[in-house]
């Protein structure tokens, strides 16, 4: 059976939203509604600082707590291991959102459902590629079946050292140009609780509203992080 | 603070006069499910060219049930070979944006306007220009413009009615990197960055200020191995993308440039026989770098002479596949004093890698001879005289016809010398949020006879004009075709108009006739089009089915330059006639911060494109405001934490906005993206949002180039809320 997943290639990734915006695009959602995220990070003191994007949606995770939760059934994941949103049986009571450990869940305020990433499987049941892969400029997004050994994903993998997000159809390849910390990706799978620190962790680019709640949490992270490996130092931000 | 009256009703009661059409944007409900389904039938896939950007991109439009439902990248089209950006994505949005201009509007007062018939306005404009051409002569309007494929449209109108003074944005973009390749080079080289092994950015944020086909070649550079250097004094899009970031006093750009050619010629680095065969000035720059160490280069630029000295040798050793990027706005564009020295510079040092037409180097694109339309489009026009009103093209300003001085209107139109202004054309530009001192420009327009705004939306430019004739988006409409190496393109629309708007080419000839000039737009575009296919057998028709066909080009012709020796003038005697130097040559930036001041900089983020996307509901949700960026170091000092309010204030003007904190800009420096800070009410998602930073920048002229040198600009900033 098909286990259908993703490969995200930070070192290609020039965090241009083009995947954000193609998805919203294909999936009709309101402005305010990113199934795929892209967010901004710098770490260091000048002038000595690195930064980066990592990109982020639904992570299709193995055994989706989202899905638990559901009341109604609407959360459904298909064979090739897709987590699907019914949504004329969404009743829009967002439990799931609460759920999901990685924040991938949108309400949609107008049709009074909760949405996400899709993996496009409207696209893809014709053969097509999801909207952001398609997309892309950089040609930083793989899709493929992890359980095909010669799949584009699984070469991927292996070839460019990628960071499998265990319990999830996700992979990154870091950015090059750094030893970028495992913890500015999103955490291995973990039932809710645990991992909703990460959420806070990256601040999206661009966006001034999250700009001094995260920022905090991002200095005494990384501050921690970073001076157990003794290598870099985050920027004060006060 | 601008004048904002408040317009709104009067804007609505417009809008509702020309349709009731106005709610087609809001509230899509199609369900995804049901969508899928639907997917296959009756969707129809227009060919055309995107204008999010001045890129041009090749799109494919869904189009369905008359709607646009989805834009892509149309795969045959060589620059987004089936890829689109951020801004591409959202174009529906443009589309439908219901703050959109809707039919044409007169001005009736301060932010108030009433709609009025195509044929009145064009006639009441039509009576006005013949009025003025008559009391002040021809050369008393002004046409300003971005200019984009219906510019030899734009130029042709001018030429008839008799006027120098067609004018684009140069001075605020690329100017100073023009004016130097153009002299020593002959014409601007692109980068062959698909194939490049060592890439330079000085300032040039190249997936910041985003062009879709460069990004797809960097990245796969990238991919086989190139090593990319960002020199800038703010961690930028390209600055963290790159493998080494060199965190650059703003404004020194050119004594870094200047000191690594220093070491590559010291240390025998160049290519000798580029150098001999291609060259001409060898021994007059080699003396003119002589002193330019990098210890000297060190002191004036705040990085380490060994770094320096190891990029100069590093460069020099991926010759020729070995680039320092020309730039576009930016260090080498228009942003400084010595933005003309800092590209002369960066020229030379290209030349001295021998990377002219080399895989991975400088390239000059493939050129196709396109059909002649001139018969078509009327009597010949006289030649004019008259000078040009921003005296671009003569004396010092010799070398900067083709550019002018946009940002000297304000200024101008005070004089009244050597003619007065009284009218003024803009098409597709909002000079009063991209040019110098926005307050200016609006005072400029104010004192106008006549000034006539040619635009989809009502930008804060149009605000301030007499007429406003609203132009169909580029998903509505055509335009004259394009080429792209050896590709011809075209743009048609996808969906008919959704109001009472035009195509370009139709509201140019409307305001010819009506200026009784009309023997000299007898044509329609569809024509005009054809006399461009006709030597490959093509007409417009033909080209819309496919929207991208192939045409034989003409190679570039690198042992033939279009200099006077056909070579490449590392010592460049035009430029001593304007009275500058022979070779590049060290010049400081012409302001200099203190402790209680900073220098502004300005740039681009790759989710807007200038002040034409801040009403986009995709884009604005992205990033609906700009922030400061200030180092923390200088924030602590007064008082100012990440989201603070604070006021920026320069000799000309004061802007609030939230600051950013950050370790990723240069002490001296603080940045505010461009392109936010809009004051037309009647945008309603753009309205207010952040800071316009025209709003700070004095008027100026760089020597030699005139570009505007916004980067020139001090400010101290407080914390107010
Ligand atoms: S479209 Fe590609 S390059 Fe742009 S942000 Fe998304 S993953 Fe990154
Ligand atoms: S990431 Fe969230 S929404 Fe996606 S499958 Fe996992 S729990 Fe469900
Ligand atoms: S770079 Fe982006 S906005 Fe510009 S033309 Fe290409 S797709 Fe459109």
């Amino acid at each position: 059976m098909a286990r259908l997943g993703m490969v995200i290639d930070l070192s290609r990734c020039v965090g241009c939203h083009g995947c954000s915006v193609a998805c919203q695009a294909e999936w009709e959602l309101l402005p305010e509604q990113h199934f795929t995220k892209v967010y901004r990070y710098e770490v260091g003191t000048f002038p000595k600082v690195h930064g980066g994007v990592v990109v982020t949606q639904c992570m299709h995770c193995d055994d989706p707590p989202c899905l638990k939760v559901c009341p109604t059934g609407a959360t459904q994941k298909r064979p090739d291991g897709l987590v699907v949103v019914e949504e004329s049986k969404c009743i829009g009571c967002r439990y799931c959102e609460t759920a999901c450990p990685y924040g991938a869940r949108s309400f949609n305020k107008e049709r009074g459902i909760v949405q996400k990433c899709y993996f496009c499987y409207s696209r893809i049941d014709k053969g097509k590629k999801p909207a952001c892969v398609e997309t892309c400029m950089a040609g930083a997004r793989f899709f493929g079946d992890w359980d095909d050994p010669g799949s584009e994903v699984n070469d991927i993998l292996k070839t460019k050292n990628a960071i499998k997000i265990a319990g999830t159809a996700f992979a990154y390849v870091p950015p090059r140009n750094w030893l970028m910390d495992r913890s500015l990706l999103p955490p291995d799978f973990q039932e809710p609780g645990a991992v909703r620190i990460w959420q806070d962790l990256v601040r999206p680019a661009g966006k001034a509203a999250m700009g001094l709640a995260a920022a905090a949490v991002v200095t005494s992270l990384l501050v921690n992080t970073f001076n157990k490996g003794g290598v870099h130092r985050a920027g004060k931000e006060d | 603070m601008l004048n904002t009256k408040i317009s709104r009703r009067t804007f609505l009661k417009a809008s509702a006069a020309v349709g009731a059409l106005a709610t087609l944007g809001s509230g899509f409900t199609t369900l995804p499910n049901a969508r899928a389904a639907e997917a296959a039938a009756g969707e129809r896939i227009v060919p055309s060219i995107c204008e999010m950007c001045g890129v041009k991109c090749g799109i494919l439009v869904r189009v369905r049930d008359g709607r646009v439902v989805k834009i892509e990248g149309n795969p045959k089209d060589p620059q987004a070979n089936g890829r689109l950006c951020a801004r591409g994505n959202a174009g529906m949005k443009t589309l439908y944006d219901p703050d959109r201009l809707k039919g044409p509007l007169k001005r009736v007062g301060e932010g108030q306007f009433q709609p009025i018939s195509w044929e009145e306005a064009f006639q009441e404009i039509g009576e006005k220009l013949k009025e003025l051409k008559e009391r002040y002569g021809p050369q008393t309007l002004v046409w300003l413009a971005h200019p984009e494929l219906i510019a030899p449209w734009e130029r042709h109108f001018m030429a008839a009615f008799g006027s120098p003074n067609y004018t684009g944005h140069a001075p605020t973009c690329y100017s100073s990197r023009n004016v130097a390749f153009e002299q020593m080079y002959g014409g601007v080289p692109g980068t062959d960055y698909a194939n490049v092994r060592y890439y330079m950015a000085f300032g040039r944020n190249l997936t910041g200020g985003i062009k879709n086909p460069d990004i797809q070649k960097i990245v796969a550079a990238k991919e086989k191995g190139a090593k990319l250097v960002a020199v800038d004094p703010r961690l930028s899009e390209f600055a963290f993308f790159a493998d080494e970031w060199i965190p650059i006093r703003p404004g020194t750009d050119l004594a870094l440039i200047l000191a690594m050619i220093h070491v590559i010629i010291n240390e025998n680095l160049y290519d000798a026989a580029f150098v001999a065969e291609r060259t001409v000035g060898f021994e007059e720059l080699k003396a003119g770098v002589a002193t330019y160490t990098p210890e000297w280069a060190a002191n004036i630029t705040g990085i380490e002479a060994s770094t320096i000295t190891r990029l100069a040798r590093e460069l020099a050793a991926a010759k020729p596949a070995a680039a320092v990027d020309p730039g576009w706005h930016a260090v080498t564009g228009s942003q400084y004093f010595n933005s003309l020295q800092t590209a002369r510079a960066v020229a030379a040092l290209n030349a001295l890698l021998g990377n002219l037409g080399a895989k991975g180097g400088l390239t000059f694109p493939a050129k196709v001879k396109l059909g002649d339309p001139s018969p078509l489009m009327g009597p010949k026009p006289q030649a004019i005289n008259a000078p040009r009103w921003d005296g671009a093209g003569a004396g010092k300003w010799a070398l900067i016809k083709a550019h002018g001085m946009v940002q000297l209107f304000p200024q101008r139109v005070k004089e009244d010398n050597p003619y007065p202004i009284k009218a003024v054309i803009i098409n597709h530009l909002n000079p009063v949020r991209s040019c110098s001192d926005s307050q200016a420009f609006i005072e400029a327009l104010k004192q106008l006879e006549l000034v006539v705004v040619i635009d989809i939306q009502m930008n804060d430019t149009a605000y301030y004009a007499h007429y406003i004739l609203p132009e169909s988006t580029y998903l509505e409409r055509y335009d004259p075709v394009m080429t792209v190496g050896n590709k011809v393109i075209l743009r048609q629309p996808a969906v008919p108009p959704l109001f009472d708007t035009k195509g370009g080419e139709e509201i140019i000839a409307g305001l010819a006739e009506a200026c009784g000039l009309g023997e000299y737009f007898r044509f329609t575009l569809e024509q005009y089009n054809n006399a461009l296919l006709a030597p490959f057998g093509l007409t417009q028709e033909k080209l819309a089915q496919e929207g991208v066909v192939e045409v034989p080009a003409e190679k570039p012709d690198y042992t033939k330059l279009n200099t006077p020796s056909g070579k490449i003038e590392l010592a460049c005697p035009a430029f001593v006639k304007v009275g500058s130097t022979l070779t590049p040559a060290w010049e400081p930036p012409k302001v200099q911060p203190k402790e209680d001041n900073f220098r502004f900089i300005q740039g681009h983020v790759p989710m807007h494109t200038h002040t034409t996307t801040d009403n986009n509901a995709y884009l604005m949700a992205l990033m609906p405001e700009n922030e400061l960026w200030i180092h923390p170091s200088r924030a602590a000092k007064l008082g100012i934490r990440s989201g603070d309010i604070v006021e920026v204030a320069s000799e000309v003007g004061k802007v609030r906005v939230k600051a950013r904190v950050t370790e990723g800009i240069h002490p001296e420096a603080v940045f505010l993206a461009h392109g936010f800070g809009c004051l037309v009410p009647v945008r309603r998602l753009a309205y207010n949002k952040g800071a316009n930073d025209s709003m700070l920048i004095p008027i100026m002229a760089a020597p030699v180039s005139g570009a505007s040198a916004q980067c020139e600009t001090l400010v101290t900033v407080r914390k107010v809320g």
